[in-house]
């Protein structure tokens, strides 16, 4: 055995303290996942209503115009927002995060490409590369704050109208459930039209009117969704690395508790050789 | 024909109110609207007022709402998706 008692013990002492830090930021966030879980399944009961509401009204209206919905003929330019977190120890959440969204300036570099970051990890990626970086949020640290967000909406629905960006994307990660979350792609401006049932509405006012008013608030809405659902999986994500890395320090320590136990009986056994050899030598 | 409808109306933060209702009276942008059971197919836009709702007991409740909203009314449902919605409590 190469390594001395006291090299393992200190081992023994810095693993310890990890497995406490772990499993505190564990219960953390997972008492923070509850609670964003819960505004989370309230906020997507609302935006789903309201998605089906759009749907329904732009298959009814077929001919109904709104300036957000109209896609641009001429598509040079490409906003893309990326959400991630701002602080690390979440397992592969940024890095599925930027991985996507690397697919996706690969897939679209004929286009100009800028990107909007949202969270300080995908911040620092990109800011080494080539990229334009329109503008940023940072240090929200996993809270959805209104006032960020309705800046960010307004920042896109400007860069939209006035040309600055022929289509918005946004590359963030759906939460399905608890141990379940998926990055994904997802097109924010020019609104898609969706499937939806056609009726025959009255409408007060006028059809355009109403869309006028409906579409910005389903855009904003749309990226509180991108948002929330993001930092809701950030945590799960979090949950689950730290639940691992708590794990993980278990096992090594078992390991080295048992590492530690055999030197100890080694240096005993050593040390009872010498005593008996050398009453032996006495004697002799 | 029964005389009620179903009334969900949803803000971002909650479900406010979700059950069978007599009337509903609603400010729309051109003046308050009143909803009975078997309207048409309508949308309206909700502007900043009061929602008047009478329940299946027939009690009023009124619901304050500020902000933007929209209103669908479609096969005796109505939904109501509002940015903020308060009760209003009695004697307030």
């Amino acid at each position: 055995m190469a390594q001395s008692l006291k090299t393992v013990k200190s081992r023994i002492r810095s693993i310890e303290n990890i497995r406490k830090i772990t499993r505190a930021m564990e219960m953390v966030s997972s008492s923070k996942l509850k609670a964003l879980q819960k505004e989370y399944s309230a906020f997507a009961q609302y935006y789903s209503r309201m998605e089906k509401m759009l749907n329904d009204l732009l298959a009814s209206f077929p001919s109904s115009q709104n300036i957000l919905l109209k896609p641009r003929l001429n598509k040079q330019k490409i906003i893309l927002c990326v959400v991630t977190s701002d602080t690390g120890l979440c397992g592969s959440y940024n890095n599925n995060v930027i991985r996507i969204a690397e697919e996706f300036i690969e897939k679209n570099k004929d286009y100009a490409l800028s990107l909007v970051a949202i969270g300080k990890k995908g911040l620092n990626h990109f800011k080494k590369s080539k990229l334009v970086i329109a503008d940023t949020y940072t240090e929200l640290y996993g809270h959805y704050s209104y006032e960020v967000a309705q800046k960010l909406v307004k920042f896109l629905l400007h860069a939209f109208l006035s040309g600055a960006a022929d289509e918005v994307y946004a590359a963030y990660t759906n939460f399905i459930s608890a141990s379940r979350v998926k990055p994904v792609i997802g097109k924010v401006l020019n609104v898609e039209r969706g499937d939806g049932e056609a009726q025959e509405y009255l409408s007060e006012p006028d059809i355009d009117t109403i869309l006028k008013e409906l579409v910005p608030a389903y855009v904003a809405m749309k990226m509180k969704n991108i948002i929330l659902s993001s930092f809701t999986a950030e945590n799960a994500t979090r949950v689950m690395a730290m639940h691992e890395a708590t794990d993980n320090a278990v096992e090594l320590l078992d390991d080295l508790v048992l590492v530690r136990n055999k030197i100890r009986q080694a240096d005993i056994t050593r040390e009872l050789i010498e005593v008996v050899s050398s009453a032996d030598a006495m004697k002799g | 024909m029964s005389n009620v409808f179903h009334l969900d109306i949803v803000t971002p933060a909650s479900t406010v109110y979700s059950s069978e209702v007599i009337s509903l009276v609603v400010p729309a942008e051109l003046g308050y609207m009143g909803i009975l059971a078997n309207h048409t197919a309508l949308v309206a836009h909700i502007v900043k007022g009061k929602i008047i709702i009478r329940d299946k007991d027939n009690q009023a409740k009124i619901i304050n709402t500020e902000g933007n909203g929209f209103m669908e009314v479609l096969k005796n449902k109505a939904t109501l998706i509002l940015e903020s919605a308060m009760e209003k409590k009695e004697g307030t």
